[in-house]
């Protein structure tokens, strides 16, 4: 199985990358969750949309579980890279208040 | 696991009993000897000696395994073991060929029959007792599989019937309170899998219309725990004429504390004055509102958060205030439309929205166009998420005038120590209208004391309102509900008059005044008929052979009421509600 999520460090390990390819939906929930899961409050992430060709409502929704996870307010997530469609997704929930769109 | 199969024919034999094996050779030796080696291994045994045999034999005793001989006299084992193959179904009992037969053909035609295994005659019981121990092994972990479909097909059965009842109930919930109103039509396509749309529209006390598209992120039952505290919310506050604003933040702040942090709902919430042109529009998180008019097309998109996601306060910033700058038509939508998928994958906002955009104008609605074409677009009908659609023409929905109203004062905390008045005229195409007259009832009874009456004023306001529209402004006589085919030929008629205009104008005041103990509510209607006779009424109750469901409505009014006047010729009524609510002296 090819694998959707992968997770890599950047910038010397300050950052966490969690790249998502294809359509970033519901049946990518548990290798989301699976990426952030042993970073603590505060974290700096990047969810990198690249390759991701579509996002739906429960993409969003995981984002904001991630945002959760880091504390709210004190979390660090920028969301980069996301082409046309899926930065339609992102514009349209206002998703630009809670998170860095790089 | 393994042997807990779901299906009463594959459990276990019962009460420890041995595994029963069926023998089918031809040669009494071959038979004995091999009866002799399985019942050392366990087995009880039945023997047949040639095909029919066999079938017979597996009819009446349902053994676990068969051990097949491949030529013999009468029906073969091929033959028999394809009968026996069907006979099994999906039981899957084990054939095992015993052949003296080599060549591969030979062998294929038993595999192709429906043989599971092969071993060579002169039969070595030790390369058999491993042949027995693999086919065992495959049919446990056949037993296994078919006992988990059977678990997972209950489950899922289980938990769509779960999702249709919770439609059904949440539909209910909704529709149940929802006022429709002329002008606002809307356009439903549900998914497969319950996906948390929902359609909200009440007047408010004022006048003006509310109405709320809303989206739960998700399917299934988790997308739809959200929709009925959102709806009460909606008609309790809509009712009390709270602000946009109060609503919204009153939505959010009860979603922020129901749902899950990845849970929450895009919302569009927009407000029309009919008698002004005016609206306002908010909208968090849905895909842009579309209005056109005299400004051409216009996109008001999302500028907001959807509600259930954090605590923040909506802002003015986030309304979009359309001035009496002539707006003909809106549209609302849920992405489900523009995401809606043809069977090539494409998106229906990438090949059909734009061009129905352009034949959109203020004469011509859009929403038939939406319908013919995403059912072309989605032509296998299958949806990926609910799709809905609403479509206002502020033009087209009832302005609600009145002559003193009542209406600014339910903004606040209202004092029925000083009484109040309200009226209405309704005429032309909006004339029967039964669900604005019902929203005035309960906006007016909202205190604890006047709320008690509603269902009683409910039946006084209905009744005589629909005296008047029928027998007055539509001009229909109830002695027609007297002939056979009279209620069809009835309800005919009024649906013609209703869409032909051709009816005249109802007035209605609603007027209470405190009194001691109790209150008094004067309800009068008149209407632009002819009137008509109230003693022909009576007479006709006092009839017993009378079909006594013509003037019933009547009846009932006048038992509730302390007086019902009719004025010459019979076209205004007055009727006077009286209530007191001092203890009975006997329960003192």
């Amino acid at each position: 199985m090819i694998m959707s999520i992968k997770k890599y460090q950047e910038d010397s390990g300050r950052r966490t990358v969690i790249s998502v390819k294809g359509r970033f939906d519901f049946s990518l929930h548990a290798a989301f969750r699976e990426a952030y899961r042993d970073l603590g409050r505060g974290s700096e992430v990047v969810v990198d949309l690249d390759e991701a060709t579509y996002m739906d409502s429960s993409a969003l929704g995981m984002l904001l579980l991630l945002r959760d996870h880091l504390g709210r307010d004190a979390a660090k997530v920028t969301i980069r890279r996301a082409r046309d469609d899926v930065r339609r997704v992102l514009e349209i929930a206002n998703f630009q208040v809670l998170f860095k769109l790089a | 696991m393994t042997e807990s199969g779901f299906l009463s024919t594959d459990a276990p034999r019962e009460g420890g009993q041995k595994r029963l094996a069926l023998i089918v050779d031809d040669e009494l030796a071959n038979r004995l000897l091999l009866q002799r080696f399985l019942a050392l291994e366990g087995f009880d045994t039945r023997l047949a000696e040639d095909g029919e045999q066999a079938i017979d034999a597996f009819r009446e005793h349902r053994p676990d395994i068969v051990f097949m001989d491949v030529m013999m006299k009468g029906m073969g084992g091929i033959e028999a073991t394809r009968v026996i193959k069907k006979l099994s179904g999906n039981r899957f009992v084990p054939v095992l060929f015993l052949t003296a037969l080599t060549d591969v053909e030979s062998l294929e035609r038993c595999i192709a029959a429906g043989g599971d295994d092969f071993v060579s005659k002169p039969i070595n019981l030790k390369v058999l007792k491993s042949r027995i121990l693999a086919l065992e092994r495959v049919r446990d972990l056949h037993r296994a599989i078919k006992a988990q479909h059977d678990e997972l097909s209950l489950r899922y059965d289980a938990e769509r019937r779960e999702e249709e009842l919770a439609e059904r109930v949440f539909a209910h919930a909704i529709s149940a309170r929802n006022e429709s109103f002329p002008g606002v039509e809307v356009l439903h396509r549900r998914a497969a899998s319950f996906s948390g749309d929902l359609v909200l529209a009440r007047r408010m006390p004022d006048g003006r219309v509310r109405i709320l598209l809303g989206d739960f992120t998700g399917h299934g039952l988790a997308a739809a725990i959200g929709i009925l505290p959102v709806s009460e919310i909606f008609h309790a506050m809509t009712r009390f004429g709270a602000s946009c604003a109060e609503l919204l933040d009153e939505i959010n702040r009860k979603l922020c504390f129901l749902l899950p942090p990845d849970r929450f709902l895009a919302a569009v919430l927009i407000t029309i004055d009919a008698s002004t042109g005016k609206a306002s529009i908010w909208n968090g998180g849905m895909p842009p509102v579309i209005t056109i008019g005299s400004d051409g097309l216009q996109r008001h998109p999302s500028r907001a958060l959807p509600l259930g996601i954090v605590e923040d306060e909506v802002t003015e910033s986030q309304f979009d205030r359309l001035d009496a700058c002539g707006v003909e038509r809106v549209m609302l939508m849920s992405d489900g439309l523009l995401e809606a998928r043809n069977p090539a994958g494409r998106y229906f906002l990438d090949c059909e929205f734009d061009p129905i955009l352009d034949r959109w104008t203020p004469q011509d609605a859009a929403l038939q166009a939406i319908d013919e074409r995403l059912s072309a677009h989605v032509a296998d009908g299958r949806y990926e998420d609910d799709v809905t659609v609403v479509e206002i023409v502020p033009r087209q929905i009832p302005v609600v005038r009145r002559a003193q109203s009542g209406a600014q004062k339910r903004l606040a905390p209202i004092s029925d120590q000083a009484g109040w008045e309200w009226s209405l005229t309704l005429s032309g195409q909006y004339l029967d209208g039964r669900e604005t007259l019902q929203a005035f009832l309960e906006s007016s009874l909202v205190s604890d004391t006047l709320g008690r009456r509603l269902g009683a004023l409910t039946t006084i306001v209905g009744e005589l309102f629909s005296n008047a529209v029928d027998h007055g402004a539509l001009g229909l006589s109830s002695a027609m509900k007297d002939e056979d085919d009279g209620f069809e030929k009835y309800y005919r008629k009024r649906a013609e008059r209703l869409a032909g205009r051709e009816g005249g104008t109802i007035d209605l005041a609603v007027r209470f005044t405190p009194l001691a103990n109790g209150g008094e509510i004067r309800v009068s209607v008149s209407d632009s008929g002819l009137g008509f006779d109230e003693r022909e009424v009576d007479e006709r109750l006092a009839d017993p052979l009378a079909n006594r469901l013509w003037g019933r409505g009547l009846k009932v009014v006048r038992e509730l009421c302390e007086s019902v006047e009719f004025s010459p010729p019979g076209n205004r009524v007055l009727a006077v509600y009286r209530w007191d609510d001092a203890p009975h002296p006997s329960e003192r």
